[in-house]
């Protein structure tokens, strides 16, 4: 990048082209003064505060310097006798416009320190008078409006950044004010509560309600780093601590999110001193026996236990499976982990298992997205192809079956840049989710029929020859196959099946086609189905076709839930893959192994989630440890799951909470949250990064690979002792996308994409400062699996349970912006609770209509399996005949209702389809 | 704790409080100008025209057919007060009273009721009587109008000629600034991107009514003009940006633009007749482009420059009504006695808006102007009775002349730095308080103010407090005056900043 050189106050410093004055002197260090710019990535100059005003040499008019770019040999004065004088009336009437009482109510934040610093008088042309009440409507965040000095960094915030659209700069001259959608106050409009404005703000006319209330916090004794556990971007936070407590959090700039979070990453952390959080390790108590039907959480769990000492804990945890395997071998035991964890601990989890338990029934939540098998599958590569941030080079994103701005809300904040500055979003979802405001085309598909939309668009692009040739000549396989698979599925056939006019169908699959760059994603509306595989090979096939891989902007990403689904993968937690997806069967591959961990290893391929817990029902598995899992609630079917985890003779679950599955443990470890833990993850771009404890664990809790490690040294294996650096280490040389890491090195840079390119042997690394997105679209001239990637067969023809007379209705299952999975971390977080406090099932105004229901009364939604009791809410974005319910609630577990047939392939559950019926209980 | 939500959002569809008759209006506008953000202010003015106001159901389904967050059409809304958002009193545009600075000199304007927006000038402080019909499309033609147009079109070298003839006689923009419009054309010939060409119509000054009186005699002059830069600079959209309030004027261009399209003079290029949204800053050249593109009425910081980046970054051709009229005289066209406004092709002609206590107020062409007070013998003399007390010249950020220097040289007065501005020219008496004049002006400002920029918002909101109560001391108003010039955006607070600067120096008996 060329580089120059201005002269700012007398000094010279280097800039760049591209940057204004403000950001290149900031960046050297000048601190100039300003207050509306806002350097943060994505915030464009206001220009509107008039307090980075500078001479110019050889300018007459003083230019603000966050608008002024940076060009060789430019003179700029921000400290003249007349730039200092305008800055100071400028800033003293900006001064006038904050009330008298709304100074005093905020006496800091970065106006009142500009004031200060260029020595202004506050008072000099008076205050407004004091007009409005302090609105402290919304839970997370509190409306001073007589603090306001409109400056638009909230508006920019929320327009530009987050592109959440709430915010507005309404009215005209004196009477222009801060608006939320029409007008309303924040806590009625259509605010999704990310607090970037909050975070932007510089009076305090928007703060976080926990930093104004009457109480006044503590002072923030420190602040520490983590990565948010909510999601698969890998946004960091900065935790603000005091007093043993997170006060309040931030975004830090991290290569995922450069200071965004969504209203998960800032309101949720305060889970972590939940007074439900377990601190001692607990056994159970002899006259509590396991009861099928008890669905118990909290509090009532804990009467079923005792405490115990950690020697007694683990010894008595351990003892349950080294009995177990001893009488009836390691193929009765189970693993399941979680992907909430770090690498380490997925690790030595996976390692235990085969290692101490002697098997390979290992698996962990991944399984319920199982988006990612279909690519490997393809490829032979099971990560991302491409980076999310590369959408801006993308000129069409295609997204199926996912909802980014609920799951994926910083994800998604990239994408509406992109959209805004041209990229043609095409949306295949049956549900009209909100980023249909924004999309070029919305494929309303009826729920389960991808397959058919997919393939029509692939037949229409090889049959007016819009694919490309070069590239399914070169780079695939199976293109023949595809060719008479996709036969049948003319637009017209496609329309029919998945009610999508033909007509779209094909300005979608041209668009697509023709674009120098598209870029695919998908979610778990394509994977949670019984042919969830199918859904995702159809999408692949789509854009391989299309030759949209391997290119800035072309690429294939699936969205995935948690934050270390990518890592714990990669390490190893599952049953058919040793770490690196490494072959089981393999004899070189195993020996390799074997000889490293110094132990026999199993060679079948073990069971999944949802077949260990059919398994414990046929009493194949009888030892189960859970480790940051709850499958009495996230498994489908929940009546059976409990059924299957009361049966068992042996279960050790930890945790940070007592979860629904805790109930039917035999011994619950307390654990470590990941905020409390160190490190590393890796987020869905491939990012690994490094954290470590931003506050300690409460009471004796302890980090899961270190719990891990006590047991496997109660089982007398020889790796116990093995440090977090040892641990990495093992991994980053076991794990071939790993290769060339290792802990020191990593822990410098704090984050690295993965793979890396090894120039120099020894250290061998790619800076992470240089995850620069031109080689970090992967398999541009060939795929991990070889030249050529692979498109699978497929039919999509399984079904799971369609709706007939008796459950007339399809039943879709899905989450909520504010609560992230089972719950247990966000309902325990008092601001997402206060925002999202209850389930509701939306239904179609025309169904609302037909079953004459009523918003305040509730309803049963019951199914084959089960029923739960919930208020119905009318929602025109949903189909007819549709019916759609979150996962994250205990009182309404719609895992009670769904069912459990699954996908061949991926093993994933059908929680995106059954049938289902609505009983009014009046 | 926190407590819960009880709120619980409607996504049923059902319009809240809607209108069915509102929303049938939206749509069938949307079908008529396109479902697009250019032409979100033409919608809502449309529903003002018709039902009185635009409500909050309408707003929704707006945003909801343009697939506009709700907060960026509601900015828009409430940004135009033409928009007339949310109120429940119908917006009325036909008023020749209007309570601002020259009406409330002449009469008792405090029982503003019969005003639809009191205090806001309407431009027609000159109170004349509309009926006079202008030159029609046969007349215009068979004078010889629209022949240079024809000759471009058959002749495309002519345009090289027309080019060099306007940097020759140095034609300059009539908007105050007397920029040079042949800069102008070749900055948007130089600029890559299809041009656009804008007829602002928007007059909005103070007690100004020129641009009015050019198009109620002459509308198909300005169409000529606004046709022959589109063909020079290769312009294929034109755009006549008028003034809402103007209601007369809007048939009167509807019909010539209908007549010249129908003529086929136009082929080929797309003549757009838009309102503007009732706001002075909507003249403000990329306040006006904002408009055009279905966004707030607020000026952006240049550079870059509308010609280089204007209307959706295409170069763009801004000048107003005057600035086009006058163009006629390059290619030829000249004085003829019946039409009296071609009077303005005289390169030494000035057309003033002559107001305020005179005996015949209006628009006065004038050539040769020897002194301020010769306009008052334009206007029919000063009223009966009065001593003059001097003028005010160039609207709202003027200049308040004394009597004394009214009499003076106007060559040795512009010499001197006074502008003219826009040329209107409000007469006052020796009665008449020259402090409330100026609180008034200021107080136009404030009102006018878009209120993005800092100084400007809250610096004319002081000044205009403080010069009616004197609430600031010199020093303050001192750092007012340099806040607003040196620091606004646009011109508005930057001439708000010297006006006051006037003020300060021209009325020293303000010391306390």
């Amino acid at each position: 990048m060329s580089v120059f050189e201005i002269e700012v106050d007398g000094r010279t410093i280097t800039a760049k082209f591209g940057q204004s004055v403000l950001e290149a002197a900031l960046a050297a260090g000048v601190d100039m003064p300003h207050l509306c710019a806002c350097t943060r990535e994505g915030y464009q100059p206001i220009g509107t505060c008039r307090t980075c005003l500078v001479e110019l040499d050889g300018d007459d008019e003083l230019v603000p310097a966050c608008r002024q770019s940076a060009a060789p040999g430019l003179k700029v004065n921000s400290d003249s006798v007349r730039a200092r004088r305008t800055r100071r009336a400028v800033v003293e009437l900006l001064a006038s416009e904050m009330s008298k009482e709304a100074t005093q109510r905020h006496p800091d934040g970065l106006f009142h320190r500009l004031v200060q610093r260029v020595e202004a008088d506050a008072s000099r042309f008076g205050h407004r008078p004091a007009s409005a009440d302090v609105d402290r409507k919304h839970p997370a965040i509190t409306v001073d409006s007589d603090a306001c000095i409109r400056c638009g960094k909230c508006r920019a915030a929320c327009q530009d950044v987050q592109v959440n659209g709430v915010i507005a700069l309404a009215g005209r001259g004196d009477g222009i004010h801060v608006a939320f959608d029409t007008g309303l106050p924040m806590g009625d409009s259509s605010c999704v509560s990310c607090g970037e404005c909050a975070q932007v703000c510089p009076t305090g006319a928007l703060s976080y309600s926990v930093l104004s209330t009457i109480n006044a916090p503590p002072p923030i004794e420190h602040v520490g780093e983590t990565v948010c556990p909510f999601c698969s971007v890998g946004c960091r936070v900065d935790l603000h601590v005091a007093e043993d407590r997170i006060v309040y959090a931030e975004g830090a700039d991290g290569p995922a999110n450069h200071g965004r979070l969504c209203v998960k990453g800032r309101f949720g952390f305060s889970y972590l001193r939940h007074p439900d959080r377990l601190t001692t390790p607990l056994i159970r108590r002899d006259d509590a026996p396991k009861v099928a039907s008890h669905n118990l959480r909290g509090r009532e769990v804990l009467d079923l236990f005792r405490p115990a000492s950690w020697d007694e804990a683990l010894d008595h945890a351990a003892r349950g499976f080294r009995s177990l395997r001893e009488s009836r071998g390691g193929d009765v035991l189970a693993v399941l982990g979680s992907a909430k964890g770090t690498n380490e601990a997925a690790y030595v989890l996976q390692k235990l298992a085969r290692t101490g338990f002697g098997t390979n029934h290992v698996d962990h939540c991944t399984r319920l997205c199982a988006s990612v098998p279909p690519l490997a599958e393809a490829t032979g590569f099971s990560a991302v192809t491409i980076p999310i941030e590369q959408i801006a080079q993308a000129n069409v994103a295609l997204i199926v079956g996912s909802n980014p701005e609920t799951n994926h809300p910083v994800a998604a904040s990239y994408m509406k840049n992109a959209i805004r500055r041209g990229t043609k979003l095409i949306l295949i979802d049956p549900y009209c989710q909100s980023m249909v405001r924004l999309a070029t085309l919305h494929l309303q598909l009826r729920p389960g029929t991808d397959v058919a939309l997919l393939s029509a668009m692939t037949r229409l692009v090889i049959t007016e020859g819009l694919y490309d040739r070069q590239f399914v000549n070169e780079r695939l396989e199976g293109f023949d196959e595809l060719v008479q698979r996709v036969v049948p599925y003319t637009p017209d056939v496609a329309e029919r099946i998945c009610g999508v006019p033909a007509a779209m169908i094909a300005e979608a699959a041209r668009m697509f086609a023709n674009a120098p760059a598209a870029m695919t994603f998908w979610g778990m509306g394509a994977s949670q189905h019984v042919h969830g595989a199918d859904n995702i090979r159809a999408t692949i096939a789509f854009a391989m076709v299309c030759g949209q891989v391997g290119r800035p902007g072309a690429g294939l990403h699936p969205l995935r839930g948690q934050n270390n689904v990518q890592g714990s993968c990669d390490a190893g937690l599952m049953p058919n893959y040793f770490p690196g997806y490494r072959s089981l069967k393999d004899t070189t591959q195993r020996n390799d192994f074997s000889n490293r961990w110094s132990a026999e290893l199993p060679e079948e391929k073990g069971l999944t989630v949802v077949e260990i817990v059919d398994a414990i029902r046929c009493d194949r598995i009888k030892g189960l440890y859970v480790v940051g899992g709850n499958p009495a609630m996230a498994n489908p079917d929940l009546a059976a799951t409990r059924e299957a985890l009361a049966r068992l003779d042996h279960l050790v679950v930890q945790d940070i909470f007592t979860t629904e599955t805790t109930a039917f443990a035999d011994v619950i470890l307390p654990a470590a949250a990941l905020a409390e833990s160190a490190g590393t993850v890796t987020n869905t771009d491939r990012i690994i990064q490094v954290i470590e404890p931003a506050l300690p664990p409460p009471g004796d809790a302890r980090e899961d690979w270190a719990i891990v490690c006590g047991m496997a040294s109660q089982l007398g294996l020889p790796w116990a002792r093995m440090s977090l650096e040892a641990t990495f280490n093992e991994m980053a040389a076991m794990v071939p996308m790993l290769n060339g890491f290792n802990w020191r090195w990593l822990k410098n840079e704090r984050c690295a994409r993965y793979p890396i390119k090894a120039k120099d042997p020894g250290q061998g690394i790619q800076p992470a400062s240089a995850l620069t997105t031109s080689h970090d679209s992967l398999f541009a001239t060939d795929f991990p699996r070889g030249n050529r990637a692979q498109l699978a067969a497929l039919d999509g023809n399984r079904t799971s349970e369609l709706p007939d007379g008796r459950f007339p209705l399809t039943l879709v299952t899905g989450r909520l912006r504010e609560h992230w999975h089972t719950g247990s971390m966000t309902r325990r977080a008092a601001i997402l609770d206060a925002l999202s406090p209850e389930a509701l099932v939306h239904i179609n105004p025309k169904d609302f209509e037909r079953f004459d229901l009523a918003s305040d009364r509730f309803i049963r939604v019951e199914t084959r399996r089960g029923s739960v009791s919930v208020r119905p809410l009318s929602d025109r974005r949903i189909q007819e005949g549709v019916i759609w319910l979150p996962m994250s609630f205990f009182e309404a577990a719609a895992n009670e209702l769904t069912i459990s047939k699954l996908d061949d392939y991926t093993r994933v559950p059908a929680y995106k389809f059954c049938a289902a019926r609505v009983v009014d209980s009046r | 704790m926190h407590r819960k939500l009880e709120r619980r959002k409607d996504f049923s569809g059902r319009p809240a409080g809607g209108d069915v008759a509102e929303i049938g209006l939206i749509d069938s506008a949307l079908v008529r100008l396109g479902v697009s953000r250019d032409c979100l202010l033409e919608v809502m003015l449309d529903i003002r025209d018709k039902r009185g106001s635009v409500t909050e159901a309408g707003l929704l389904h707006l945003a909801g057919r343009l697939r506009l967050n709700v907060a960026e059409v509601y900015e828009v809304a409430t940004s135009y007060p033409a928009v007339n958002y949310g109120s429940t009193e119908s917006y009325r545009t036909e008023a020749d009273s209007c309570g601002d600075l020259v009406c409330a000199l002449l009469r008792d304007v405090t029982n503003s009721q019969s005003y639809a927006r009191p205090g806001v000038c309407r431009g027609r402080c000159d109170r004349a009587s509309r009926g006079d019909s202008g030159r029609v499309f046969d007349e215009f033609r068979a004078a010889g109008g629209y022949s240079i147009v024809e000759q471009l079109r058959q002749e495309p070298l002519l345009k090289d000629r027309i080019l060099q003839d306007i940097g020759r006689g140095h034609a300059v923009g009539r908007a105050g600034n007397f920029f040079p419009v042949g800069r102008k054309w070749q900055s948007t010939i130089a600029a890559s991107g299809k041009p656009v060409v804008i007829v602002n119509a928007n007059e909005g000054e103070l007690a100004t009514f020129k641009d009015r009186y050019i198009l109620e005699s002459d509308p198909h002059g300005v169409l000529e003009a606004a046709l022959v830069a589109a063909l020079v600079i290769g312009a294929n959209q034109i755009f006549v940006y008028l003034r809402d309030d103007y209601v007369h004027l809007h048939t009167v261009l509807r019909r010539a633009i209908d007549d010249v399209v129908a003529s086929g003079l136009a082929d080929g290029r797309q003549i757009d007749l838009r309102r503007s949204g009732g706001a002075y800053i909507c003249g403000e050249e990329t306040a006006l482009i904002a408009s055009l593109e279905g966004r707030p009425p607020r000026p952006r910081e240049r550079p870059p420059y509308p010609t280089e980046h204007g209307y959706h970054n295409r170069p763009t051709l801004v000048h107003n009504v005057e600035t086009f009229y006058r163009l006629r005289g390059i290619w030829g066209a000249a004085f003829e006695p019946t039409v009296p406004v071609t009077g303005l092709l005289a390169p030494d002609a000035a057309l003033f808006s002559v107001s305020g206590r005179v005996r015949q107020p209006g628009p006065k062409l004038v050539h040769g102007l020897p002194t301020l007070a010769a306009l008052i013998d334009e206007a029919g003399g000063i009223c009966d009775g009065d001593e003059l007390g001097g003028i005010v010249i160039g609207g709202a950020a003027g200049t308040i002349v004394s009597a004394e220097l009214c009499h003076a040289s106007l060559q040795d007065l512009l010499a001197s730095g006074l502008r003219l501005g826009t040329g209107s020219a409000i007469v006052f008496n020796r009665n008449d308080d020259t402090g409330w004049i100026a609180a008034r002006m200021a107080g136009f400002l404030a009102r006018e103010s878009c209120g993005q920029c800092s100084p400007c918002r809250v610096g004319t909101t002081k000044m205009a407090r403080a010069l009616s109560d004197g609430s600031l001391d010199n020093a303050a108003l001192d750092d007012l005056s340099v806040a607003m010039s040196e620091a606004s955006i646009c011109g508005l607070g930057r001439s708000a900043g010297k006006f006051l600067a006037r003020v300060i120096h021209t009325a020293p008996e303000r010391q306390r």
